[in-house]
């Protein structure tokens, strides 16, 4: 993994971040950073560590080593000060089941100087979420909803959204998305999500961190990685004896980070694919009916994750 | 503070229709006067509030746990702590609310039965005080934050509530030995000035640990508890060692701190002296010291409860042993204690001689303080201390047992006696004087001298008796034994604002008031003969404060309490001290020189003098406020 690129000011950063549970360490030593005006997507199993990272981003968690900072300030610290400017999705949306929604945006319209209340209600139509339905008694992705309406009723200049479309039907993911899209063509907002919802964030997030075992596999631009991995198919090859073979000194020079046998052959990914390189080294291949495709997010995820959790070698 | 606000409107709003059933529940008191066995109309006011009181209660209990740690629980708290809110502002909005709440729900529940007793015109229901109303408000606040930290502490099942039991158990025996040992020693009343202050910092205690959970705990219930855990122990342990350092600050009073003398006692032999009374930063605290005058040491004994009322207490003859009565600290009533002040640091022993009711009884200890006997309810009891046995109980009627009309003695190893005035007869009083045969444990027959007034003294062996004659026109001094009679002054001559005595040599001291002057007439130990005459010119009383030896006696002659030392002899005097109240004649201690000195007293302080030199000590209350 190559060491994070520290932009100038990131409106999010963590620096040496260190969590644990009593022996388990949940994040190790974890540093990453986010640019203004960039959407960073947090990618990773359950058990991650995504949900502590954001703990730790809120305030919520105070680290065991080196801090986490919203817009240059110290979270654990500076809480308070720092969330009215940074808008808030949380995972389990988590409004007092009592209160509707006009009731809930009437409350937080107290607490920021800028609160557009007929945003909320504009956003809430949209969305066709009732508000004068308690919010115990609204759908998992109507409450999803709502807590994306309050957390850009008040302009932020940061959202973090943590998994927010989990548990959420296709449709109601898709207005999720639409509407922080919609954000985010708007104002640029920052956006720091995490999520398991690959194919949403592969448009909309512009960089991307894999987390394992509270370590950063990965943390690059969406286009440069998408650029480095490539699938490339091998089909076994007829012998003299009318035995397949595979060219497996071929695979491993490729130094690949995932390699699958299937019926007709070999498929390798690969992290460093160099199209010039491989240009080169073509027409052979090209003879022995070697394929090269590019990968979706989803598929690098599972090619880096299952790689390392040793599921797909 | 805004954002407080905006949480504690929020909690209002979520829950405020809890007030529309605490008003269903305080209709109650509408209908209450008309139940069968109702209440009476005129404490519909006192119910209503009674009910408010009880509601409000319940409902702080009920919020209590709700308000916080079920959102904890239920991960629903980060709602708050994702907005621009401080911890503060979430727990003081939080709590803010709910005790806002509480007290309103108690105010709508008392309005129904209020209004009716306001439209009445009914005075203000005597349960109505702004004490009360600052003690509700104290409860309430303690019932919420009790029932939040519970809350919080069992919702988090863990190792832990193992500890928080035990700290809890800490503390609990802490607060209660505290309280016990204040109500051992008498200071019960002492330390109730305390109770409040104490459960204020036990209220700010839990506050402040609900405080701290939610400030550093924020949304984790686990690290909320162990927050919470680690601040509130220390915090309640704090105000444990307070209270423990305040009782042992009201138990041990020094002399000094005496503000005045409820009770002085001097021992016959060997200058030990008990003086009682309030101490200074210890209202309703009455310590008893046992003061060893030579040395200044002294140790506390606790004796009364009862506020103003010294309660009997006698040293032996040698000395070494005292008997007093002290409250029980189990309830009401008397029990019996000894100090055996032979041994030194020995503590007052309970002679398990225990009555729950009645006045405190009469004492008096053997000269040998092997014997005491007590009289108590018109029966007269001797125990042996030494083999804690009874050596006589026998009843001895109706004897009007206050302790100036009373005299017990023995007057000799085999006998007690008991002397006392009748109650008036239509001619006069009677002087009762009865034997009790301590081998036998049987009455003897009883003597009676009739007397013209209620007031006898009895000399220390019981043996002669300072009484008015029948008609009441001398002053006669009667032999129990002979049952010879002696005048010795005519009545009409005592000097008022004078005391009779008999100084330690046996002789009868009669202070005389003739031709405008007192005389101290000192008649022979059996009345016969005529009596030594000591002039006091220019004196209108006069009191015998001493004999330091058979030819000198410390006279008090008022006005002006001037002190002086009469030579018996030469009939000289010299001046030895002024503003002094003698105390008793046989009130005698040493100096930390050796010498024998005098107690009295000058105001609310304990004065020790010297006659040789006339050197004063101040043996009470501040040296610096003694003069």
């Amino acid at each position: 993994m190559s060491a994070p690129e520290m932009p100038v000011s990131p409106l999010l950063a963590v620096d040496d971040l260190t969590v644990r549970y009593g022996r388990r360490t949940a994040l190790d030593h974890l540093s990453l950073a986010v640019p203004a005006g960039s959407v960073y997507a947090l990618l990773g199993r359950n058990g991650a560590g995504k949900s502590s990272l954001v703990r730790c981003l809120l305030g919520e968690q105070r680290p065991n080593t080196g801090r986490a900072l919203l817009l240059g300030r110290d979270s654990w610290r500076e809480r308070a000060s720092i969330l009215a400017e940074v808008g808030v999705v949380p995972e389990e949306p988590d409004a007092p089941p009592s209160m509707n929604a006009r009731q809930i945006s009437r409350f937080c319209s107290r607490l920021y100087p800028s609160w557009n209340e007929a945003g909320v209600r504009d956003r809430l139509e949209r969305f066709g979420v009732p508000s004068d339905v308690a919010f115990g008694k609204l759908s998992k992705g109507q409450k999803g909803q709502v807590a994306l309406a309050l957390a850009l009723a008040f302009s932020p200049r940061l959202l973090i959204l943590d998994d927010p479309t989990l548990g959420l039907d296709a449709y109601a993911r898709k207005t999720f998305f639409e509407e922080l899209i919609g954000e985010l063509a708007d104002r640029g907002t920052t956006v720091f999500l995490t999520t398991h919802d690959l194919a949403a964030v592969e448009g909309i997030a512009d960089r991307v961190g894999i987390l394992s075992d509270g370590k950063l596999l990965l943390d690059e631009g969406m286009e440069s990685l998408k650029q480095r991995f490539r699938r490339i198919s091998f089909p076994a090859a007829a012998g003299d004896t009318g035995d397949t073979a595979v060219p497996e000194r071929e695979i491993a020079a490729l130094a690949p980070v995932a390699v699958a046998a299937r019926g007709w052959g070999v498929e390798a990914v690969v992290s460093n694919y160099d199209e010039e390189r491989f240009t080169r080294t073509r027409p052979a291949a090209a003879n022995r009916g070697v394929e090269i495709s590019a990968l979706t997010l989803e598929e690098i995820f599972i090619a880096l994750v299952g790689e390392r959790k040793g599921g797909t070698k | 503070m805004r954002g407080a606000g905006a949480v504690l409107l929020r909690e209002i709003e979520e829950r405020w229709q809890i007030l529309l059933g605490s008003l269903f529940i305080g209709l109650a008191a509408l209908i209450a006067p008309h139940m069968p066995n109702g209440i009476d109309r005129n404490m519909q006011g006192d119910f209503a509030l009674m009910l408010g009181g009880i509601v409000s209660c319940i409902t702080a209990a009920i919020l209590g746990p709700a308000v916080i740690g079920r959102e904890l629980a239920e991960r629903r708290l980060s709602f708050f702590f994702s907005r621009p809110l401080s911890g503060a502002a979430i727990w003081s909005g939080k709590l803010a609310g709910v005790i806002l709440l509480a007290g309103l729900c108690g105010a709508v529940a008392a309005l129904p039965g209020g209004l009716i007793h306001a439209l009445r015109r009914d005075p203000v229901p005597s349960s109505f005080s702004l004490s009360a109303f600052l003690s509700w408000g104290l409860l309430l606040i303690l019932l919420l934050l009790c029932a939040h930290t519970v809350g919080i502490l069992l919702r988090e099942r863990s190792a832990w509530l193992l500890l928080d039991f035990v700290a809890f158990c800490v503390v609990l025996t802490g607060l209660f030995t505290v309280g016990s040992e204040a109500r051992q020693a008498g200071a019960g009343e002492a330390f109730k000035q305390v109770w409040m202050p104490a459960l204020i910092l036990i209220a700010l205690s839990l506050a402040g640990a609900s405080a701290v959970q939610v400030i550093r705990g924020r949304t984790d219930l686990g690290r909320s508890r162990r927050v919470l855990s680690w601040t509130l122990w220390p915090l309640l342990l704090l105000v444990l060692l307070g209270m423990n350092g305040f009782s042992r600050w009201v138990l041990s009073p020094r002399l000094q701190d005496l503000l005045t003398i409820d009770q002085v006692m001097a021992a016959p032999a060997g200058g030990r002296v008990y003086v009682m009374g309030p101490v200074a930063g210890r209202p309703g605290y009455r310590p008893g010291f046992v003061l060893d005058a030579r040395s200044g040491r002294f140790e506390r004994i606790r004796q009364s409860a009862r506020v103003g009322i010294p309660e009997p207490l006698v040293f032996s003859g040698e000395g070494r042993h005292l008997a007093f009565v002290r409250s029980p600290v189990d309830g009401p009533g008397w029990e019996l204690a000894t100090l055996d002040l032979s041994r030194s640091g020995a503590r007052p022993q309970s002679l398990n001689l225990l009555s729950r009711n009645g006045g405190s009884p009469l004492l008096q200890l053997s000269r040998d303080g092997r014997l005491l006997a007590f009289l108590n309810q018109g029966r007269l009891v001797v125990r042996d201390l030494q083999g804690d046995r009874l050596v006589a109980s026998a009843p001895v009627g109706d004897i009007n047992e206050v302790s100036y009309l009373v005299a017990l003695r023995f007057p000799d190893a085999r006998h007690l006696r008991i002397v006392h005035s009748d109650v008036p007869a239509r001619t006069g009083f009677n002087i009762r004087i009865q034997d009790l045969d301590l081998a036998t444990g049987r009455l003897l027959p009883e003597k009676v001298l009739s007397s013209g007034g209620l007031f006898f003294s009895a000399s220390p062996d019981g043996r002669r008796i300072l009484a008015r004659t029948d008609d009441d026109r001398f002053l006669a001094l009667y032999d129990v034994d002979t049952q010879g009679m002696r005048s010795l002054a005519v009545t009409s001559m005592l000097a008022k604002s004078s005391r009779l005595a008999f100084l330690p040599d046996g002789r009868p001291a009669v202070p005389i008031l003739y031709q405008g002057s007192v005389e101290l007439w000192i008649h022979p130990a059996d009345g016969s003969g005529r009596p030594e005459r000591h002039v006091f010119p220019g004196s209108r009383g006069l009191i015998v404060g001493g004999q330091p030896s058979p030819g000198k006696l410390i006279v008090t002659t008022g006005p002006g309490l001037q002190t002086w030392l009469l030579d018996l002899q030469t009939d000289q005097r010299r001046k030895i001290g002024e503003g002094l109240v003698p105390l008793r004649t046989d009130f005698k201690v040493s100096t930390p020189e050796g010498a024998a000195a005098w107690l009295f007293r000058r105001g609310t302080r304990l004065i020790q003098i010297d006659p040789a030199t006339g050197r004063e000590r101040i043996l009470t209350g501040s040296a610096r406020e003694a003069r």
